[in-house]
């Protein structure tokens, strides 16, 4: 593999590697793949919510696009491309596999009803400035009960979710992964916000 | 809920995006500053956003590169191949059709002119009473690729 202007392969542009791959360049899109391979795996891993299968689908999605490599006409952004082909993966598999879904139903308020989030919890980040070990686990559970919320959610509003939460993709990315409008990926946001705040308003207490 | 407190809270999740416009962030901002209830709404998809991001990106357990890349060698981008190939022949192919759809369109119009001339020439015109036709005057010709009377009338009455 030669690189133009005497950069090394990992230093070239995305559409310079595709390119490349396009003209059968198979090393070309393994840098490709080492680039974007923890971005793929971790919508895919929140889509699916477990190791194995977030594996499979995240090797399924790359194969696939090195297959269909010649269909990218360079009209969006690759990753954008490539995360669409990851979406439909993940949406084929659901299909496919059917896995159990946690219901609304399910996630029911415990002994950690409420978790009270004072303005000196403004970060969720795990153990800030307090070291309590108490308040970390708190902030654990809350974070449990909100991945167990997202995976609940209907699936439309939850890819649009884990792609601008997780992944914080623009609403025209998204809109172009998806396949729908921005006005449509905006309404989704707020729908799924709105159910998300419903089902978890009796964890929170401000 | 009263009308502004739906309004602000449609604004809610753009405001947590940062996509909100500077003219809806400023009638937001004065309707938050007023309303506790919507306080506490926004408080809440704070509180839930937070907790989503601080968890990061999981990275993939193993190097996904180097477990695909015997497998990269035993599929074939079928697609890929077949249009990089018929590429460098598309625009001069779409040319070359363009200019003989054109060149035909030409002959098309030019053998119908020339039939019926050749009618026009070939028949003798018959003449009719005009009143027939309820004309000051008029000609029938017959064309005989068509089959078809031509009737010519000087002006119809």
């Amino acid at each position: 593999m030669k690189a133009g202007r005497g950069l090394s392969p990992y230093e070239l542009m995305d559409e310079e590697l595709v390119e490349m791959a396009q003209n059968g360049d198979r090393n070309a899109f393994t840098i490709l793949v080492k680039r974007y391979q923890d971005r793929i795996y971790n919508l895919i891993y929140r889509y699916v919510g477990n190791v194995e299968d977030a594996l499979d689908l995240t090797q399924e999605t790359f194969i696939k696009a090195f297959v269909k490599l010649g269909e990218f006409r360079g009209n969006s952004k690759f990753y954008t491309w490539l995360y669409r082909i990851a979406v439909n993966a993940c949406i084929d598999f659901r299909r496919r596999e059917r896995i159990s879904i946690v219901h609304w139903d399910d996630i029911k308020p415990n002994e950690f009803d409420r978790l009270d989030m004072d303005e000196s919890m403004n970060s969720v980040d795990v153990v800030g400035e307090d070291n309590n070990p108490e308040m970390h686990m708190l902030k654990s559970e809350l974070k449990q009960i909100v991945r167990e919320a997202i995976s609940a959610l209907p699936e439309h509003l939850r890819i649009v979710l884990i792609l601008r939460e997780y992944e914080d993709l623009s609403y025209e990315e998204i809109a172009s992964i998806v396949g729908c409008r921005v006005g449509t990926v905006k309404s989704r946001l707020f729908q799924a916000r709105e159910m998300l705040k419903r089902k978890l308003s009796p964890y929170i207490s401000i | 809920m009263r009308r502004e407190c739906k309004k602000a809270r449609k604004y809610m999740s753009l405001m947590l995006d940062g996509e909100i416009t500077r003219s809806a962030l400023k009638w937001f901002e004065a309707h938050i500053n007023r309303c506790v209830a919507c306080r506490a709404e926004l408080r809440a998809l704070q509180v839930i956003s937070q907790a989503i991001r601080s968890e990061g990106r999981v990275k993939a357990p193993i190097d996904v590169s180097e477990h695909i890349a015997p497998m990269l060698w035993q599929v074939h981008p079928a697609e890929t191949t077949r249009r990089q190939y018929l590429k460098p022949f598309l625009l001069p192919l779409a040319f070359s059709l363009s200019l003989l759809l054109a060149v035909c369109c030409i002959w098309v119009r030019w053998k119908s002119n020339e039939g019926a001339d050749v009618a026009r020439m070939q028949i003798p015109p018959v003449y009719v009473h005009a009143h027939l036709l309820n004309a000051d005057q008029a000609q029938v010709f017959l064309n005989p690729m068509t089959n078809l009377t031509i009737v010519e009338a000087s002006s119809w009455r």
